[in-house]
């Protein structure tokens, strides 16, 4: 390869690292402490994946999100979901109009959905019927109304969050749903020091000062330039075995996952599994991904796609530490 | 490929070579090691070298074997060094897409190889190095035993310790060998050496409380004797080399001096040998004989079998370590070159053959060279008796084996005590063996297998016949006749006779 076009691309990797940079240097004035949860956002928006945030109320999910929109200066609506909330409320409707004319004429209206980051806030709070209307919009980035289709633009972006207690009159997210979101992250109660500095903060002022530093079509350069990180084949059977290692009833499958687990995750998990290492070597200033990145992302990118079954909850086992266990027993290598 | 990656695959070769060679070492030791101990234990029946040859044959196919399927592809090593060195799959990364373009190889591949270029190659061990040193010590130990242990072949089981005090019976047969050596015609330089070895065993035995000590002391003795009575059997050999001559004259030879007694030469055996002479004297003048072609056979006969005789018995003189001034030497080298003095030689009765002085000459030659030769051969043959004697009569006192002489052909079993006595069975021709009266022997006239009885018979009535024609003292015909009746009386009894 010539020099020139190595000297290209050498900056835009140092463009990426950079970029990488002032976004957490711009969110951390907004969003105290949650240095994981910033990062797996991050990493999910440039790998093109939506994010599901569950957290107990006032730990900030819905201020990182809105911070995130401003940062990434890209357009941002925030659905509210309510069990009243219908699924033209998500993505628009065809009402009826009176043109210049005077003559009636259908126009399609828009809804919250028509953003580049959307803030799904307690999703699992709509009806199923709401729910499915996020489905094709998550997964293809189109909303279909009628007989007509409108594509969303690109970078797209649905953030949604939930919150694990207050379960009555909620709705649980659909598998196929849950699968259409990249990651899930657990955004916990912060530290007695981070909820000082929130605390100091907060009674200065309670905007939001984190300000645009990157633009939509600079997230799908670092978005191009992710992909083209390296994996060898090891790495990928280490990725791939992980995924299949989560399925019961697969013979050759963990020993963990026959005795905890009653489902496993689909394809779209391994999918995402790459697509974030490769996100995450390029973040961590490596330019090939290796297993340490795969086994990090196993954690999002498989909790919320698993299912524990009644032994693991008699074991007190949580999800994580289940995935954790997969992890010890996939083998590295092919 | 990167210029980084090749130094750590050609220490990863030489890695490869080292552990082939301590691989090869280990199982090669060990194998020579295992066979040699069961050479030792007696389980296999091969060369003690076989362990040798077998231990290197193992360890080098052991060693090639582990060479050859010890390496590591490239991908292999790439993932050792990612994981040894914690550089998160860079390696294998840049191994699996070296060659190929794209927007971040190049970078990942530079990254690679700075990442790995700081990492000293002598970081790049020989794993588990202590594991292949401990078994190759192990080997070496298995080897060391095999050398160690004692073959279970040489084993003599501890002895028990059988009292032993020495009896009234073995001090008196002792003593009369003693006297019995002292007595003899063994010459000084043997007789004295033997009979103070004698003497020393029999005060060691006194002393002597235990069987082992017995055996020790008295199988030490008969090696002591039979060392200094060693000169004495080449006697054997001069005899042999006579006897395998083809031509009666010098089997007939053999046989006089192998039959002489401790007594005098008798003349008068001679007198068939002179018979023949006649003959042959005949021959070679031509009388009775019309034909040339006669003439000339019997010529050829005569001068083959002293062509042959003398070469063999200057063969046994040269290699049989007699010293030069001994009387034996003298009287063979005589014998073969001429005797000082003018006496013919064997070799040069060659040129004498058509010759009207033939008869003289043989008679000459054989009756005074083989005179001397008897005379010295009698002289070692007693030594050597004498000193089988006394080691037969050693084993027959203390219950020892005979140990194994050097000398060819059977042992003489000597009359006992002294030389006049007649009425022992012992005796014979030959070698001393004792035969039945059936047994084959080779007549020295004729050449032929005959009954030794009757071949006794035949000289028996020759000797009578020529005792009864011919001018013999008194005291000559009782020699003459107590020889053949001791003859007679050596003849073995058989079954029921």
């Amino acid at each position: 390869m010539s020099e020139t076009v190595n000297q290209i691309n050498m900056e835009k990797v140092k463009m990426f690292s950079e970029k990488i940079a002032e976004i957490k240097e711009e969110l951390a004035k907004d969003v105290v402490g949650q240095a994981d949860i910033i990062d797996g956002v991050i990493t999910a928006i440039i790998a093109g994946g939506n994010v599901l945030l569950e957290g107990v109320p006032g730990v900030g999910k819905t201020r990182l999100v809105r911070s995130l929109g401003r940062v990434l200066s890209l357009p941002f609506s925030r659905i509210q979901f309510t069990p009243d909330l219908m699924p033209s409320d998500v993505t628009g409707a065809n009402i009826v109009e009176k043109d210049e004319n005077g003559r009636l004429e259908t126009k399609f209206r828009p809804g919250p959905i028509f953003a580049n980051l959307v803030l799904a806030d307690e999703i699992n709070r709509a009806t199923p019927k709401t729910q499915s209307a996020m489905l094709e919009v998550m997964q293809e980035h189109k909303v279909t109304v009628g007989k007509e289709t409108y594509k969303l633009s690109e970078p797209f972006f649905v953030l949604a969050t939930e919150n694990p207690i207050e379960q009555d009159g909620t709705y649980p997210l659909p598998e196929a749903q849950m699968d259409r979101f990249m990651f899930k992250l657990i955004v916990d109660y912060p530290t007695n020091e981070e909820l000082m500095n929130i605390v100091r903060m907060t009674q200065k002022t309670m905007e939001e000062t984190a300000e645009a530093v990157i633009t939509g079509e600079e997230i799908l350069e670092m978005r191009a330039l992710a992909s083209q990180v390296p994996i060898c084949d090891e790495v990928l059977y280490y990725a791939v075995n992980m995924v299949s290692n989560t399925h019961p009833t697969r013979e050759e499958c963990a020993p963990s996952t026959k005795k905890y687990l009653r489902y496993g995750a689909s394809p779209r998990a391994a999918q995402g599994l790459v697509t974030c290492a490769k996100v995450r070597a390029l973040m961590d200033g490596r330019y090939n991904v290796s297993y340490e990145d795969i086994s990090a992302l196993a954690y999002p990118i498989l909790r919320h796609r698993i299912k524990i079954n009644y032994t693991a909850i008699n074991d007190k086992l949580t999800v994580d530490d289940v995935i954790g266990l997969i992890v010890k027993e996939t083998k590295k290598g092919c | 490929m990167s210029g980084i990656f090749l130094k750590f695959k050609r220490r990863l070769n030489a890695i490869r070579t080292a552990r082939s060679v301590l691989v090869g070492s280990s199982v090669g030791l060990a194998s020579g090691g295992i066979v040699l101990i069961l050479w030792k234990l007696a389980v296999i029946d091969l060369l003690p070298i076989s362990s040798l040859y077998i231990g290197l044959g193992i360890a080098l196919i052991a060693g090639g074997l582990t060479f050859l399927f010890g390496g590591k592809k490239d991908k292999r090593l790439a993932e050792e060094l990612d994981s040894d060195f914690g550089l998160k799959a860079r390696v294998q990364t840049m191994v699996e897409y070296m060659g190929e373009e794209g927007e971040l190889l190049t970078i990942q591949r530079q990254d690679a190889e700075a990442a790995l270029s700081k990492i000293p190659l002598r970081k790049y061990k020989f794993r588990h190095l202590w594991l292949y040193v401990v078994i190759l010590a192990l080997s070496a130990a298995v080897l060391a035993v095999g050398f160690i242990i004692d073959d279970v072949r040489n084993y003599v089981p501890p002895e028990e310790m059988i009292p032993f005090e020495l009896s009234a019976l073995q001090e008196s047969g002792l003593n009369d060998l003693i006297k019995y050596v002292e007595t003899s015609k063994m010459e000084e330089e043997f007789r004295n050496p033997v009979a103070e070895e004698l003497r020393t065993l029999l005060q060691k035995l006194k002393n002597t409380h235990t069987q082992p000590e017995m055996l020790t002391a008295v199988n030490g003795s008969m090696q002591v004797i039979k060392n200094i009575t060693y000169e004495a059997s080449v006697t054997t050999e001069i005899v042999n080399a006579l006897w395998s001559s083809d031509d009666i004259y010098f089997k007939h030879l053999a046989i006089i001096l192998d039959t002489s007694d401790w007594g005098e030469p008798n003349n008068e055996t001679w007198g068939d040998f002179a018979e023949k002479l006649t003959e042959y004297t005949g021959v070679l003048l031509g009388e009775g004989k019309e034909d040339d072609d006669g003439l000339s056979e019997g010529k050829e006969t005569l001068k083959y079998a002293i062509d042959t005789t003398s070469r063999k018995l200057k063969t046994t003189l040269d290699s049989s370590g007699i010293p030069s001034d001994d009387e034996l030497y003298s009287a063979i080298d005589g014998l073969y070159n001429g005797s000082p003095g003018g006496l013919v030689s064997l070799l040069s009765l060659l040129d004498y053959i058509d010759d009207a002085g033939v008869r003289e000459s043989l008679e000459n030659c054989f009756n005074i060279n083989s005179n001397l030769l008897y005379d010295a051969i009698s002289l070692n043959k007693i030594n050597a008796n004498v000193g089988e004697y006394a080691m037969l009569r050693l084993t027959a006192l203390f219950i020892v084996p005979l140990p194994e002489f050097e000398r060819p052909g059977e042992m003489i079993i000597s009359s006992d005590k002294d030389d006049n006595n007649t009425t022992d069975s012992d005796g014979g021709i030959g070698g001393g063996a004792t035969y039945a009266g059936t047994d084959l022997v080779l007549d020295p006239i004729t050449g032929e297998l005959v009954e030794y009885g009757k071949l006794l018979d035949k000289y028996n009535a020759i000797m009578y016949e020529k005792l009864e024609n011919g001018s013999y003292t008194e005291e000559q015909k009782e020699a003459i006749k107590k020889y053949f009746a001791l003859l007679y009386s050596g003849i073995k009894k058989e079954e029921g006779n």
